[in-house]
């Protein structure tokens, strides 16, 4: 009996010391209330516990907001709404040429999409869309956590002798297995940087700098601005999926981007000239895994990642035809002028449009479309 | 006797026309009268309204009673109600903007009517980098400098490149979201295409340079470009150019020469880069330190077309060895750096990019 009181009791302490470590183990621990001050929302991205990234390249840091938007819902209804930004200015006392949406995100775990919009005077302001209710998320006495971009204190002290910083601006924030990962670019010098962020924040920043070779001869390289990017488990190991200015996809072994280190990507597709990407996701119908790319100048793209695990080689061949395309295989998508891009749930993604008649919608697409 | 009092229809319509013109004066001035705008900063960042105006109703109640919105519009505004001495403040999330119009409504009855005054252009671009005139074909980037803060987000709405012909040519810069603008929106970066710029890539193949040797090309920024006030450009600008030869050589910092002030002044150290660089990486690539290693205070200026930087230091110079540190990521006009080009060929081993992160010059001051 006294054995079985002691193994009982023995559970219990190991049940309560699981429960301790887990409720301390909780990501927002770290955080400090108060209101973060967020000079520019360039993008958004959600972590977990309904942490949401703001990448603010005008403060050169990305804030963590805790958004207390953790109800989880399985399968998220449709989001539907007609001239977007209209509604959106309505509510600010301005005309829609008089904001610009920036960027969209999901929460994962409540569903609900959180969309940042930059006033004319670029005042950011963070909304959040509930079926076709739109509301601004306040960011005032808020439970936070920030970390900056900026980079070692010797070269900020430049700055002493009244000259600018140098901007970072961000193109593309993600989050995955515990880091942050910015990529940017500066107002200053033409290159590509891409820093990945442990999560919770340390003071501790991974900054590599990424180079490509061309779709052409493999005889010239670049280390061009990375637009916009995801990652993803490709033959089991963990990939940067990239796509640059001029459109090809490239792919990036997560374990190689070392602090410091130059990295050079495998150019797996090219997308044709005269486009630039705007967003990419990654969607699952089945068992198989898909890109979705959205395009300035070509429709939504989509491409199977089990092509790409197949391909092999890194394309150093010359396209022969203006415009034409290489590399893995892609479908194209009834979709144009599509401009921003997430994941609502496991079958449908959230999508911004600009229609031909002009209006910008949001859009929601079932995985038929898949 | 009716005839006598009777108003002919003319005179009725007359009459009424201006009983409606003195009524509409006066509620406008009543309005003007209940409804103030805050101004902050150029910028209309609230209303103010007396509070006697509401004696009716309890203070806390207001902000559930009251409601702004466009005068076209039925969607209250976002925004914060509070209490400053004997006036209701309403803050909307963003300023309210210039030309457009506003009603306040007390229980969904009107209760005034307000209008901004349209932003007068007072911002100016002070300068377009590069100065020269004559520009390498493969040019990289342009800065654009203004006198106050601008809107960011739609530049090239407002910035065209024509050929000799006067035709404007499409697809010559790059349309990057967001914007390389400066903290204070001020300076703008905007490349040329680089995908057009480097050899073989698709854009390349495809468009063609952006520019080409011995051409002439006009830089034209729209005066409709607006600030951050909603306001444009006190004018138009152009900037008229030719196109160069194609640059594939780097800076090289063992051609500069340097010009030594003498001691005990604070008169400028003059560096000649020799070639026009970037005009706004001179200004951040280049800082100076003494024979200890310390570094020296003072303010870096570019001039002579971007190929003289003056040092004016804090404190007058001392006697000593001094060294010139110039970072790497220093570039010329066509985007190659201290250690590599732009457009690398990676078969040619003689442009193999170095790694030094800094090069040095060695000056003397007697």
């Amino acid at each position: 009996m006294k054995k079985m009181f002691l193994s009982v009791a023995a559970a219990l302490s190991v049940a309560v010391l699981v429960a301790y470590t887990n409720r301390t183990a909780s990501v927002l621990s770290g955080f400090e209330t108060g209101t973060p001050e967020v000079k520019s929302m360039n993008a958004l991205a959600f972590g977990p516990e309904g942490v949401l990234f703001i990448g603010d390249s005008k403060s050169a840091s990305v804030f963590a907001v805790d958004t207390k938007d953790a109800e989880n819902v399985t399968s998220a209804k449709p989001v539907e709404i007609k001239n977007i930004d209209q509604k959106i200015a309505s509510l600010l006392g301005t005309e829609a040429k008089n904001i610009i949406i920036q960027d969209l995100a999901v929460n994962p775990i409540s569903k609900k999409v959180y969309c940042a919009v930059q006033a004319a005077n670029g005042t950011p302001i963070l909304f959040k869309i509930d079926g076709e209710n739109i509301q601004p998320v306040s960011l005032k006495d808020v439970k936070f956590a920030l970390v900056s971009l900026n980079n070692a204190p010797a070269e900020d002290a430049k700055d002493q002798r009244g000259r600018s910083l140098r901007v970072w601006a961000i193109s593309d924030l993600n989050y995955a297995d515990g880091k942050v990962m910015v990529s940017g670019l500066s107002n200053q010098e033409f290159g590509s940087t891409f820093r990945s962020i442990p999560f919770p924040f340390t003071n501790k920043q991974e900054q590599s700098s990424l180079e490509i070779y061309h779709a052409a001869h493999g005889q010239y390289e670049t280390n061009s601005p990375i637009k916009t990017f995801t990652t993803a488990e490709l033959n089991g190991k963990k990939f940067l999926v990239a796509s640059y200015t001029c459109t090809p996809l490239v792919l990036f072994p997560i374990d190689d981007l070392k602090p410091g280190t130059h990295v050079k990507g495998r150019t797996v597709a090219e997308f044709g000239a005269g486009n630039s990407p705007l967003d990419i996701i990654t969607m699952k119908k089945g068992n198989d895994l898909f890109l979705i790319m959205a395009n300035s100048d070509r429709p939504v793209m989509k491409v199977k990642y089990k092509d790409i695990e197949t391909y092999e080689g890194s394309l150093t061949e010359p396209i022969k035809e203006n415009y034409s395309t290489a590399g893995v295989p892609y479908v194209s998508f009834p979709m144009v002028n599509v401009l921003q891009l997430d994941k609502l749930d496991d079958t449908q993604f959230v999508f911004l449009q600009r229609r031909a008649n002009g209006d910008l919608d949001i859009r929601t697409s079932n995985n038929r479309s898949l | 006797m009716s005839k006598r009092v009777r108003i002919s229809w003319p005179c009725q319509l007359i009459l009424f026309s201006l009983f409606l013109l003195v009524s509409c004066a006066g509620s406008q001035e009543e309005s003007q009268k209940n409804i103030v705008i805050r101004w902050r900063n150029n910028q209309a960042k609230g209303l103010s309204m007396a509070l006697d105006q509401f004696e009716a109703h309890s203070k806390e109640m207001l902000p559930e009673l009251l409601k702004v919105q466009l005068s076209n519009s039925k969607t209250a505004i976002l925004g914060d109600y509070s209490i400053q001495s004997d006036s209701l403040i309403f803050e909307p999330l963003i300023p309210f903007t210039p030309g457009l119009r506003y009603e306040v409504l007390l229980e969904n009855r009107l209760m005034g009517e307000i209008g901004i005054p349209q932003a007068v252009p007072s911002n100016t671009l002070i300068g377009i980098y590069p100065s020269q005139d004559t520009l390498p074909e493969n040019l990289l980037k342009f800065y654009f400098v203004f006198s106050r803060p601008m809107r960011e987000g739609r530049s090239l709405a407002y910035i065209s490149l024509l050929d000799a012909q006067g035709d404007t040519l499409p697809g010559t810069f790059l349309n990057l979201q967001p914007e390389l603008w400066n903290a204070e929106k001020t300076v703008l970066t905007l490349w040329l295409d680089p995908g057009r710029i480097k050899r073989d890539l698709q854009p390349n193949k495809s468009q063609g340079a952006p520019l080409t040797k011995g051409n002439h090309y006009t830089l034209v920024v729209s005066e409709r470009w607006p600030d951050e006030l909603g306001a444009g450009l006190t004018q138009s600008y152009t900037k008229r150019f030719v196109a160069g030869a194609h640059d594939m050589t780097s800076p090289d910092i063992k051609y500069w020469t340097i010009e030594t002030p003498p001691k005990g002044t604070t008169q400028a150290l003059e560096i000649h880069v020799k070639e026009a660089l970037d005009y706004v990486l001179l200004q951040n690539t280049i800082r100076i330190i003494d024979a200890r290693g310390k570094p020296v205070n003072g303010v870096i200026q570019v001039n002579n077309m971007e190929e003289r930087v003056l040092f004016v230091p804090a404190e007058p110079w001392m006697t000593g060895a001094y060294k010139v540190l110039v970072e790497s990521r220093l570039e010329d006009l066509a985007g190659n750096n201290l250690n590599r080009l732009f457009d690398r060929d990676i078969t040619d081993t003689r442009t193999k990019p170095s790694q030094q992160t800094v090069f040095e010059l060695n000056c003397q001051i007697d």
